[in-house]
């Protein structure tokens, strides 16, 4: 694999993996204006947005979902996140230009249409049920609107009240403000080599000119943890999250919560601290560990699957598995079990062009550069069993936490 | 099966394994499927391939020990099931592939029915067939071939309901593992970076898995076996879930692609007649699709979405008009050209996974017809033309062969 790594003068940060045994390459523009870019009068405008841009720009009035963009092999579709909101592509090497000439005049000159926009907000609104029926997701808001008192503890896609006052003046303002290339990282990652026109997509990306500065955004506020029980529904088995909020970790210790992450409750169906000790006895049905960064702070969620009834008993279990963490028991077992997990999880990622992209994007939100996979499992490899137990020690060796249960 | 590229063998225990080398990846992904499904268990096992499929993985006296267990080389397990099989698979770095493909296969195929976990398996499976009953996509379509399947075998849930999974117990569950699970009703599939030479190294030590003995468990064909009719399961909610469903070809059959195209077409996303008339002309629905299941002897053409109860009868009219256009004018060739590249899009696309790949292959052993390359299938799709599609939908009259199922806020009598 090789790599490359600019800034266009426009300011575009622009990353390019050749990998040569994939069948596909896909071109990736992050632009660093999520959700938690919003202000409180924008919520929902960053994924309304995203929407929106499918449905014309100046040069593809019809929208990237019409029938011109059917023949291809390719395909064109989006995502938005707290911090950052993705439009991808995914094609064989060969179209690659034509889907990226796409995608520039989507984030450069969309139409914006009212009739557009009307539509869209009755299915984003159809969207926010869906989501509403799914419990995981439920939490998760829920436990968010407890521990960040700002924009993160709202709805990313917002209410049903927030999505009905959105208009198009306000989601022309802020594509204004963050559809800049100061504001977006570029990464085009596959079989690209192969691609003789790839100069062609670069081309098109250095006639793009900022029109505004891009626009800082403020650490998210954390509150202190809390016990909350909003167990109004009688459904079994019950969800239920626990949480702590991690102080800003320097990068050794931030792949070391990774490591523990795993070591501790990964999504694999065998082998982690808490399937062995909670899960095979019964007491619960799934315990899941994730760790996510907004703005450098982290959160360490647990997440618990079990009858309602046994809810108390699988936090005191997991509280206690946490004070043993705390305490530095981990065993070099364990310890070498999470570390082959995740290197497989990450040549996983680095088996398809748009996984591998994202991995590329979210190491670069961490480092601000491109940090190739050898370095990534190099991270990885240099954390001890001392490092592991030294956070765990730092993070965990307290009662502070939060707990959500549905 | 098409097997251009790929490697087979049969052990002496009857075991199928096929394998396609992929130089320079540096993963391999290894999958088993059993015939294990509801449609091929007793009346009294209903329910026990579920457990079987999360209980096979519970060896926790076992993990104790000294003894290594895939998570040790970092193997990614995952499993699934349908109504007649269940399928394990793992992806694992190349350079763990022989301990992990003898643990993999061992521990499904001799497996020592651990005494210790069964009731928490069982708990932990009867929980999930719960909590599908709350997940009103996937219930849905339970439901859907429920219904049609007007009592047979083949309306069975994949997931198994929790009124049968109580009445189970160790004995009844070992009795359909030790029947299910053995290696002539097995077959393996190997994709990835790996040479012939060294999967061929490590089968001749291997040679004596399992034991030689029953042969495949093919469910008794149902031919014809849909029957249609319009049911509302009422429930609490803002959305109405909308499934229906016609009947189709089965995976082995001459008109599978055909079929294919044909869903693609109504509903495979951007593009398609479904989502263009009800998403982004209406904005009636955030998900529209239509898919296809298909089992060994017959298939059902289903199609989903989420909506207000207000649009729901407007839907259903605009899915039944679809077919009935379909069915008398055929569809332009144009537009089969466009279904038939997306389609083609989706399989390129998804053979950057090993894990795909290796589940593709495991599909074409297990129904004899559907082709198992890439190559196989797109040769298979090319074929497809706007009369195929017409003559799979002549013998079939929407508005007395369909099946329509609601869940929501949609009272039955708004049928009439």
């Amino acid at each position: 694999m090789t790599y490359t790594q600019w800034k266009s003068p426009s300011g575009m940060h622009v990353m390019m993996e050749d990998m040569p045994s994939m069948v596909s390459a896909t071109a990736s523009f992050f632009v660093l204006g999520g959700a938690r870019s919003e202000s409180d009068k924008q919520i929902g405008i960053a994924h309304a947005l995203e929407h929106l841009l499918f449905r014309g720009s100046l040069h593809y009035p019809d929208g990237a979902m019409g029938s011109a963009f059917a023949q291809t092999t390719g395909h064109i579709n989006a995502f938005t996140t707290w911090e950052y909101t993705c439009f991808y592509s995914r094609s064989i090497p060969e179209e690659l230009p034509s889907m990226f000439s796409v995608l520039i005049d989507m984030l450069r000159y969309p139409l914006l249409r009212t009739k557009d926009f009307n539509l869209e907000q009755a299915i984003i609104r159809r969207e926010l049920s869906r989501q509403s029926e799914e419990a995981r997701s439920r939490l998760t808001h829920r436990l968010h609107q407890h521990v960040y008192p700002g924009r993160l503890g709202k709805l990313l896609i917002g209410s049903d009240e927030e999505i009905s006052k959105m208009n198009i003046a306000g989601l022309e303002d802020f594509h204004k403000l963050n559809y800049i290339p100061s504001n977006i990282l570029l990464v085009i990652s596959g079989n690209i080599k192969s691609s003789k026109t790839i100069d062609s997509c670069l081309q098109m990306i250095r006639s793009w000119e900022n029109t505004r500065l891009p626009i800082e955004i403020e650490p998210p506020l954390t509150v202190k943890p809390q016990l909350i029980d909003l167990a109004q529904a009688q459904t079994e088995p019950s969800y239920a999250v626990w949480a702590w909020n991690l102080s800003p970790l320097e990068d050794k210790h931030h792949y070391a919560v990774h490591l523990l992450c795993t070591l501790l409750g990964d999504d694999n169906y065998i082998g982690s601290r808490f399937y062995n000790e909670i899960v095979v006895s019964g007491l619960a049905q799934q315990i899941t560990c994730v760790y996510s960064v907004f703005g450098g702070k982290g959160l360490f969620k647990i997440y618990g699957l079990a009858k309602k009834d046994q809810l108390n008993a699988v936090r005191e279990k997991i509280l206690n598995e946490m004070r043993q963490i705390a305490a530095g028991n981990i065993t070099w077992r364990e310890y070498n079990r999470a570390k082959q997990k995740v290197k497989t999880q990450m040549a996983l990622d680095a088996s398809s062009s748009h996984s591998r992209a994202v991995s590329i994007a979210q190491a670069w939100m961490r480092h601000r550069r491109m940090v190739t996979l050898d370095e990534l499992l190099s991270f990885i490899d240099q954390i001890t069993l001392g490092d592991l137990r030294d956070v765990a020690a730092r993070q965990f060796d307290h009662q502070e936490y939060f707990e959500i249960r549905e | 099966m098409d097997r251009s590229g790929i490697i087979s063998r049969r052990l002496s225990s009857g075991l199928e394994i096929v394998y396609l080398p992929l130089p320079g990846l540096s993963t391999v992904s290894i999958g088993l499927l059993a015939g294990a499904g509801t449609r091929v268990e007793e009346d009294d096992e209903i329910g026990s391939s579920r457990i079987l499929e999360h209980w096979i993985w519970q060896r926790e006296p076992k993990q104790k020990d000294d003894r290594k267990i895939l998570a040790d080389f970092g193997a990614n397990l995952k499993t699934a099931s349908n109504i007649e099989w269940t399928r394990h698979w793992t992806t694992v770095l190349c350079n763990q592939f022989e301990s992990v493909f003898e643990l993999f296969v061992q521990d499904i195929l001799k497996f020592d029915c651990c005494f210790e976990t069964f009731s928490a398996s069982k708990d932990y499976i009867t929980s999930l067939s719960n909590k599908r009953q709350r997940e009103p996509n996937t219930y849905i379509m339970d439901a859907l071939r429920e219904k049609m399947a007007g009592g047979q075998k083949i309306g069975r849930s994949a997931a198994g309901s929790a009124e049968d999974m109580i009445k189970l117990n160790l004995p009844k569950v070992k009795t359909a593992y030790e029947r299910l699970y053995v290696p002539s009703n097995c077959v393996v599939a190997v994709v990835g970076g790996i040479s012939a030479k060294r999967l061929d190294k490590l089968l001749d030590k291997l040679n004596q898995i399992g034991t030689a003995q029953g042969s495949r468990k093919v469910p008794a064909e149902e031919f014809s076996v849909w029957r249609s009719g319009v049911y509302a399961i009422e429930q609490e909610g803002k959305l109405v879930h909308l499934a229906a469903g016609v009947p189709c070809a089965s995976c082995a059959h001459h008109d599978f692609f055909a079929s294919a195209v044909l869903s693609q077409a109504m509903g495979g996303g951007d593009g398609s007649k479904l989502f263009d008339r009800i998403r982004q002309k209406k904005g009636a629905a955030y998900q529209v699709r239509s898919s296809l299941m298909s089992f060994r002897d017959t298939g059902l053409l289903t199609f989903y979405l989420a909506t207000e109860a207000d649009f729901v009868p407007w839907a259903t009219c605009v899915i039944i008009d679809e077919i009935e256009k379909i069915k008398k004018e055929g569809l332009p060739e144009e537009k089969v050209k466009i279904a038939k590249n997306q389609l083609l899009k989706h399989m390129v696309l998804r053979s950057e996974s090993t894990a795909s790949r290796m589940n593709t292959l495991l599909t074409a052993l297990w129904y004899p017809g559907y082709p198992g390359t890439l190559a196989a299938m797109k040769e298979a799709i090319g074929r497809v033309t706007s009369e195929d599609i017409q003559s799979t939908l002549q013998n079939i009259v929407p508005a007395t062969e369909m099946g329509i199922v609601t869940l929501g806020p949609f009272p039955p009598r708004r049928w009439h």
